[in-house]
């Protein structure tokens, strides 16, 4: 049995005549950090919200933890955040959260301690929620999320509104997270946040999916490495003859050949075979980025 | 789903209770309590009020100084309290009502408590539970706000402390038909609230239609047919409702309905109000914080 965390079937959510979301169909293994990666107005909230009971799908479904998602049970094994926090603004940190943890049926003192401490509240726990900076508003959000101890966590744009060291906090947390074997889905629409947290990713754009894999696997076949030769337009011959190169071409006074990194020597030999020597040689590798607006079409106009 | 709505309810008020708003809207209630309690007193004590043969002009008029005095007196100074109120309290609980549903919505907060899997109508239900209980504790305080006037007034006129007509069972009854004659601006309340997911549309949907109806209540009764659909107007109604428990005084109006129609009617809205509210709280989308 493939276990499948979350598993969306022709999703579909429409207002009036704008299609927020298009027969969206997902799979989110378990254990994996998730990424839903799209610019801006993609659907990536529209997709959590569906799946969190918040918006209610025009049509398709999906299941949640094992469940038809229709059913309240599966939310109370999940954590989610949902574009900026939103909490009691009169109430302090410690406070919201005990509120939810009591709507969750539970009252723990030490939860609450251990959770602030985790997200590096602990220090103004008593303060005013509307006290907050996005970035402090965004750390209790995750401390509300991890409320309960749930297997599955459901990140809306996690690290919005924080400062570069708080992001790479929350983006070590959401690893360490993720390492200790808890599913999660992560939208963002910063590229780099995907390619350093997540294992598998979601490109949606206008409410479709795009592709779907393993970062690595999406990164993979867009491996490239530049060369200089002794003679660059035999070389060029060659490379593009070649049944085990997958492209070849002629760029700023260099050869830019598409090819696994660690079979730069096989490059290497397969010219010096025809007298043609390697005189640089240095790897590319096409981000997740450019790959991500070369599918989406955005044509570098980038949505952050 | 009982024990989960209590559970609720009870984590409604640990939040609600560090809130400023009911504490103001406590402090409201119990001022305007007083200040229909001493104008009255004050009123007598200047001698403004027409005494049994009209011969002057007042206020309030009452057949004798000591059927006046009974005002003052117990249990009457209490049962008259929770006529007099209906007015205010109606206004105070809908304002309450619409802040606790419509704030969920201007704040986000309803996204982040629905995200934890509380089913939307345990939630609303719990809510609801809470606005009948605070409507209950908002008119302890005013009777026993009213208690102590009681005491003061009665003091300084130098009579009796109870009513020579006491009837102790018609103040608890009269207790029940106050907080069961509130019922209704709460159900308006939270039904503006959920259908205009707004505190301030709430608040103004809810006042205007108490103000409206007000006025047009006062322009339609000089027809002869309004007496025979006013019951069904909703502060007709309530006023149909209260006065039946009066025992006491009559402030001029005119005829109100019958207290048993009233009550149907009264109920007929509650239900109505409420289940298009749950119906409503339980289809839609919830949106993001509005920022109110």
């Amino acid at each position: 049995m493939t276990d499948v965390v979350i598993q969306t079937n022709a999703l579909t959510k429409r207002y009036g005549r704008v299609l927020a979301v298009d027969r969206l169909s997902l799979e989110v293994p378990r254990g994996h950090v998730f990424g839903l990666l799209g610019p801006n107005g993609a659907g990536k909230t529209t997709v959590m919200g569906m799946l969190l009971g918040l918006v209610r799908p025009t049509s398709g479904s999906f299941s949640l933890l094992g469940t038809d998602g229709t059913g309240r049970d599966a939310l109370r094994r999940i954590g989610a955040i949902v574009e900026t926090p939103a909490f009691y603004p009169y109430l302090s940190g410690r406070r919201n959260l005990a509120y939810f943890q009591g709507v969750m049926g539970r009252n723990d003192p030490r939860e609450l301690d251990r959770l602030l401490d985790l997200v590096g509240l602990a220090g103004r726990a008593n303060d005013a929620f509307k006290t907050y900076s996005l970035g402090m508003k965004q750390r209790l959000g995750l401390a509300y999320a991890l409320l309960g101890d749930p297997e599955l966590l459901l990140l809306d744009e996690p690290t919005n509104g924080m400062d570069p060291a708080g992001m790479a906090e929350v983006r070590d947390l959401i690893r360490d997270l993720g390492s200790e074997g808890r599913t999660i889905l992560l939208s963002s629409h910063l590229l780099n946040e995907v390619e350093q947290v997540c294992d598998s990713v979601a490109i949606i754009a206008k409410g479709r999916l795009v592709v779907q894999g393993d970062v690595a696997d999406l990164l993979r076949p867009q491996e490239q490495v530049r060369l200089r030769t002794t003679d660059d337009a035999k070389a060029l011959t060659i490379l593009t003859a070649a049944d085990e190169i997958e492209a070849a071409r002629a760029e700023d006074d260099a050869l830019v050949v598409t090819i696994a990194h660690e079979r730069s020597s096989e490059l290497t030999a397969l010219l010096s075979k025809s007298e043609v020597y390697v005189t640089e040689i240095a790897p590319l590798q096409v981000s997740l980025e450019q790959y991500f607006l070369d599918v989406t079409g955005e044509n570098g106009e980038r949505s952050e | 789903m009982t024990s989960q709505v209590l559970s609720l309810t009870r984590w409604e008020w640990f939040k609600l209770r560090h809130r400023r708003l009911p504490w103001i809207l406590l402090g409201i209630t119990a001022l305007l309590v007083q200040v229909n309690f001493w104008v009255s007193y004050a009123l007598f004590r200047g001698g403004n009020v027409a005494m049994g043969d009209g011969s002057e002009s007042g206020t309030v008029t009452v057949s004798t100084s000591d059927q006046f005095v009974e005002m003052f007196a117990f249990p009457t100074s209490l049962a008259n309290g929770f006529i007099a109120g209906r007015g205010f309290g109606g206004i105070l609980v809908m304002i309450l009502a619409a802040s606790l549903i419509g704030s969920e919505y201007g704040w986000g907060a309803l996204r982040t408590v629905l995200t934890k899997g509380t089913g939307r109508w345990p939630l609303l239900a719990s809510k609801l539970l809470l606005l009948a209980g605070l409507s209950v504790g908002a008119l302890v305080v005013a009777t026993a706000a009213l208690a102590v006037s009681s005491v003061i007034a009665l003091a300084t006129l130098n009579t009796d402390w109870i009513a020579a007509s006491a009837d102790w069972s018609g103040l608890g009854i009269g207790f029940g038909k106050a907080v069961y004659g509130m019922l209704p601006y709460v159900a308006l309340a939270v039904f503006a609230a959920v259908l205009t997911s707004s505190t301030a549309a709430a608040i103004g949907i809810s006042l205007g239609y108490w103000f409206a109806e007000s006025i047009l209540i006062g322009v339609l009764m000089q027809f002869d047919w309004f007496e025979r659909i006013d019951v069904f107007i909703l502060g007709q109604a309530v006023s149909g409702w209260m006065e039946s428990s009066a025992g006491g005084l009559s402030f001029g109006s005119a005829a109100l309905p019958d207290a048993s129609q009233s009550f149907l009617v009264l109920a007929g809205y509650v239900v109505v109000l409420t289940t298009v509210a749950f119906w409503l709280f339980q289809r839609r989308d919830i949106a993001g914080a509005r920022g109110e």
